[in-house]
């Protein structure tokens, strides 16, 4: 227990080790909230540039059904101006009404409207010139009075209607729960260095019991982080909660997996120099390729084995799957095996090769 | 202490090294770095693992009775083994709970005189004073030996004074003490035994004055003087056993300081020879570790 106290006084002092163990993955977490709660496209905003050459009641009642489409933010100007503006980046397509539209369409002929694009921009190919295409559509749908039949109704896949926030925030909280155990060894590295570790070896209390107190201490902070974390998730950003009892199990199995982890990598570093780049190797390439930050789908196939081998890969998609449900990467008991695999490997190392000085 | 003993087999660093301290004796191990002092300790700590031998102390064997024998014994490690961000207090709270018993840290602060640091964070004590919560830590058990591995090694000589007393209060107190050193004024001080160590053997054991008298039963008489000095002159008056001479500086080793000194100065005035800067050297232990290993200990 004295033990415990005086790694907390330490640990609060530590300015450095308290931002980015406490602080910085919440102030993570809130931007990656904001910039992803919106989710399901809206608030999404595109440039629209009209330029109404005709000037006719036709011409008119089309600008206003481009004007209506929510997603427009419409301005108008002469067309060299606009032009320029798209290839600028300051539109995202320009709509070019003709002289002479009404008379076509009076005559029944073909009238064509110019919709410039920049095909180097994905919203402006994709995204902005097939809804103004649209638009054009349901104008000659309405103006020829046939009645719109076929309808498509959109359903997502993910049947919770999954936000990208849902995604990335309980992985966010698996990162940080990994970060927290791969680094805590820094500070015991640094223990050993300073022969803190002997000294406490050379009182009456068992070497066990000393690592043991390293071991809760970390569990502690690791819990007030994820507690920090996911009340975040919870209430700022409305993420769901599936099960709460069962995702305390898969944390703490987790915390425990990579506590364990950073132990087994602390008996092969000296110094704390040493140290920090064996957990960057360690960390760094499991917060990219664990889909942590997006569905491991996006990665190419040859990465599979490599993404199959990260315990991150198991723990992201446990804590997933215990707070939003989704479309789960794994059973869940697979999460658990290999979880509980890394925290017997690790520890059999750890104890293995751990050196007192 | 009843019995402390031991042998070393094979390894260098301690090589077959037998010694026995006494109940309630402050005990020096002096010796260069390197010399195998370090290792000794920490293995009679039972700390450090050993290849073969046999140690006891306080009737303890380091090795099975470990927990036992650590309650009562005090340990201050070569290197400052601090917690950088507790301050001196939260030290000496923390380690006094590791122990079945524990003296008050109000008192070890004033017996280590760090009054004023209490709440200094480790990191923030000057070097000497980190030392001195290390030797507080050792105490903070009420510990019946305590283990002090080169106690003021980087301290400045006041802090060394203040240390010296620090463990003349543990001779009071009655405890036994085990110091390692590589200053010879320091075991000469505060040792009633020292062992000089060199290559992992112990070449000398012996009271302080003991061992420099039994290695230097003469003392030195120097002084300047003009001119070329008459050395066989010199070396005729009573009790001197040689002279020597360098650059107007003249040695005379002597058995018996006051008839040579007497007879020198007779002899000084008689042949109108100058002597200034006329001063006595007894010998040290610098010149016992010289003589013994014909190098100097820092060497």
């Amino acid at each position: 227990m004295a033990l415990i106290e005086g790694l907390a006084r330490e640990f609060v002092r530590d300015r450095t080790a308290l931002f980015f163990t406490l602080l910085f993955p919440v102030v993570f977490m809130l931007i990656l909230g904001l910039f992803f709660s919106g989710g399901r496209g809206d608030g999404a905003e595109y440039e629209v540039g009209l330029i109404d050459r005709d000037g006719t009641e036709a011409s008119v009642g089309l600008a206003a059904a481009i004007n209506g489409v929510p997603e427009f933010v419409v301005s108008s100007g002469s067309l060299a101006e606009e032009i320029q503006l798209l290839e600028e980046g300051g539109r995202h397509v320009v709509v070019e009404i003709p002289d002479g539209f009404a008379a076509s369409l009076e005559a029944g002929a073909e009238a064509s409207v110019r919709v410039h694009f920049d095909p180097s921009r994905n919203s402006s190919r994709q995204v902005v010139a097939p809804m103004v295409e649209k638009v054009l559509d349901g104008f000659d749908r309405a103006r020829a009075r046939m009645p719109r039949l076929v309808r498509m109704e959109p359903v997502s896949v993910l049947s919770a209607g999954l936000r990208t926030i849902d995604f990335i925030g309980p992985g966010v909280v698996a990162m940080s729960v990994m970060q927290m155990g791969l680094f805590g060894s820094i500070n015991l590295v640094s223990k050993r260095e300073r022969h803190v570790l002997k000294r406490l070896g050379a009182t009456p209390v068992s070497r066990w019991i000393v690592l043991a107190a390293e071991v809760i201490f970390r569990l502690v902070v690791t819990a007030v982080q994820a507690t920090i974390l996911i009340t975040i998730l919870l209430v700022i950003f409305g993420v769901e909660m599936q099960d709460l009892f069962r995702l305390v199990g898969v944390l703490s199995l987790g915390a425990l997996a990579f506590i364990g982890m950073g132990y087994a990598a602390s008996s092969f570093a000296r110094t704390e120099e040493a140290m920090l780049p064996i957990v960057q190797l360690i960390s760094l390439p499991m917060i990219f390729l664990s889909g942590i930050f997006f569905p491991i789908d996006n990665l190419p196939g040859f990465m599979e084995p490599v993404v199959r081998a990260m315990p991150l890969t198991y723990f992201g998609d446990g804590v997933r799957q215990m707070m939003v449900g989704g479309s789960p990467l794994n059973e869940m008991w697979v999460n658990l095996v290999v979880l509980a695999g890394w925290l017997v490997a690790s520890f059999t190392v750890a104890v293995r090769f751990f050196k007192w000085e | 202490m009843q019995e402390l003993y031991k042998h070393y087999g094979e390894i260098r660093a301690v090589d077959g090294l037998s010694f026995e301290v006494e109940e309630g004796e402050i005990f020096g191990m002096l010796g260069p770095n390197g010399a195998g002092k370090s290792t000794t300790v920490e293995i009679v700590e039972g700390i450090r693992e050993m290849d073969s031998g046999v140690v006891r102390v306080l009737g303890l064997d380091p090795r099975t009775d470990s927990s036992r024998l650590r309650n009562i014994i005090g340990i201050q490690l070569q290197s400052t083994s601090l917690y950088p961000r507790l301050n001196v207090l939260e030290h000496l709270n923390m380690f006094g709970q590791l122990y079945e018993r524990s003296r008050d840290p109000q008192e070890i602060i004033d017996v280590v005189g760090l009054r004023e640091r209490v709440s200094g964070l480790a990191k923030d004590l000057s070097g000497g004073q980190q030392q001195r919560l290390s030797v507080g830590l050792a105490l903070i058990n009420d510990p019946e030996v305590v283990f002090l591995d080169e106690p003021t090694t980087g301290m400045d000589p006041q802090a060394r004074l203040h240390l010296w007393d620090v463990v003349n209060g543990m001779r009071d107190r009655g405890k036994t003490v085990l110091l390692t050193t590589h200053y010879m004024e320091e075991a000469e001080h505060l040792c009633d035994r020292v062992a000089i160590v060199d290559h992992g053997k112990i070449i000398a054991l012996d009271r302080p004055r003991r061992l420099i008298a039994e290695h230097f039963s003469e003392s030195t008489i120097t002084f300047e003087s003009d001119g070329e000095p008459d050395l066989d002159g010199m070396r005729r008056l009573p009790a001197v056993t040689s002279a020597a001479s360098n650059d107007g500086t003249v040695e005379l080793f002597s058995a018996d300081i006051s008839s040579t000194i007497g007879a020198l100065l007779e002899y000084a005035a008689e042949n109108e020879i100058r002597i200034a800067d006329l001063h006595v050297r007894r010998a040290t232990l610098e010149d016992v570790f010289l003589k013994l290993t014909g190098r100097g200990i820092r060497d």
